[in-house]
């Protein structure tokens, strides 16, 4: 199929829509659906990274003035993210496409988690012993939850170790040119005991920089096409406004199928390519 | 005067540029399918190929370029480089604020962050 504007827009909108419905992001639907119209692998993943910006910051925007966000908990974590996507976005100019297909259809399998999660009920997260590190980089929050009306409160634990992991998930994004959502909320939720809607919105949070990262390394690289990019950047953000307004609307067992239907779909096809491409 | 929460002052940056950004790009892509004739995409149309050596350098290139001869190729350059600068521009007031706030360890957080942020914008 040509290369045409308008498609590019629409199966951007429609990635941005599904991505958003079903928590897994644009960026590993939109690549995967650019290498089968034509994209070079390399160009799919350095245009996408780029417009992972205006679909994280839109979303983003709202989070943060609701203070869902834990701005200091983002802030410390982003160091590191920082540093993988920057390493993972060079690692993705030099090694050949080939391997990155593998990769791709790899950490998708991570997105599993997500599934787990939508099933299991949220905990307590009162009365938490927080070790020194986590109290001296006063991580703790307090948001308000709509569903139960009252306010949570949390305290964060073992950031040596969230660090760290952060940094293999911005590895991942910087190098496949993806947010690694799924990644970073199983994190947020297993390392650092995040309540979910929290560990939500921080993870769409610090997508918005490790998509400016990775993408730092991706603008000197002539990879990036603005009509390509900007095609996807306005077609990803409608989708993705239009999934999020839909979502508490759909059943989480249609919202589960849906998933789990595109998520198998995706890897079958990205290990297709590794394994068909030259 | 109370000085307005992080909160709310990054919540606008981003917003107002992602906004901004869209649409540029949307005005871009107008100006593409007018100037062109067709809406279809050439990858290897080198006018709408960005590389940036210095991103600093290159916003000023942007800038001159769509003051001086704006075609899509510029502002839809331009609608990335705003882009880009949304996030930038939120690390940039999170350091400004915790210095304000005296939390001198948020600062050297930030800080860190904004630094590999521009080394890398500069150095590739």
């Amino acid at each position: 199929m040509d290369l045409d504007i308008v498609v590019i827009m629409l199966v951007s909108a429609f990635a941005g829509f599904l991505g958003s419905l079903i928590g897994l992001g644009g960026g590993a639907i939109v690549i995967p659906v650019l290498t089968l119209l034509g994209v070079p692998l390399k160009q799919a993943i350095a245009n996408s990274m780029i417009t992972l910006i205006a679909t994280s910051s839109g979303s983003a925007s709202a989070y943060v003035r609701e203070r869902l966000t834990n701005i200091k908990v983002a802030m410390y974590l982003e160091v590191f993210t920082v540093i993988g996507a920057i390493f993972g976005a060079t690692i993705a100019l030099l090694v050949p496409s080939r391997y990155l297909y593998f990769f791709f259809a790899a950490f998708l399998s991570t997105s599993f988690y997500g599934i787990r999660r939508r099933m299991s009920a949220s905990n307590s997260h009162d009365n938490i012993d927080q070790d020194r590190f986590s109290r001296w980089l006063e991580l703790e929050g307090t948001y308000y939850d709509e569903s139960s009306s009252k306010d949570v409160n949390y305290k964060i634990v073992r950031a040596h170790l969230g660090g760290p992991a952060m940094m293999i998930a911005g590895l991942a994004a910087g190098m496949l040119g993806i947010g690694a959502g799924a990644f970073k909320v199983a994190i947020h939720e297993l390392i650092l005991k995040m309540p979910p809607k929290a560990s939500s919105a921080t993870s769409n949070f610090i997508i918005g920089m490790t998509a400016l990262a990775g993408s730092t390394v991706f603008i000197a690289s002539g990879l990036i096409n603005v009509v390509l990019a900007g095609s996807i950047a306005v077609g990803a953000t409608i989708g993705s406004l239009a999934g999020s307004r839909l979502l508490p609307k759909m059943s989480d067992k249609a919202v589960r199928t849906l998933f789990l239907t595109v998520l198998i779909y995706l890897i079958l096809q990205m290990v297709y390519k590794g394994v068909a491409s030259p | 005067m109370r000085r307005p929460a992080l909160e709310d002052i990054i919540g606008y940056i981003l917003i107002i540029g992602v906004v901004t950004s869209l649409i540029m790009e949307s005005a871009g892509l107008v100006l593409y399918t007018v100037d062109k004739g067709t809406a279809g995409i050439d990858l290897s149309d080198s006018e709408a190929r960005v590389r940036s050596r210095d991103f600093f350098a290159y916003i000023v290139d942007v800038v001159a370029s769509v003051l001086s001869n704006p075609s899509y190729a510029s502002v839809m350059a331009l609608g990335l480089v705003l882009l880009m600068l949304t996030p930038y521009l939120r690390v940039v007031a999170s350091v400004v604020y915790f210095a304000l706030s005296h939390n001198y360890k948020y600062v050297v957080i930030t800080l860190i962050v904004l630094a590999m942020l521009t080394a890398s914008l500069i150095a590739h």
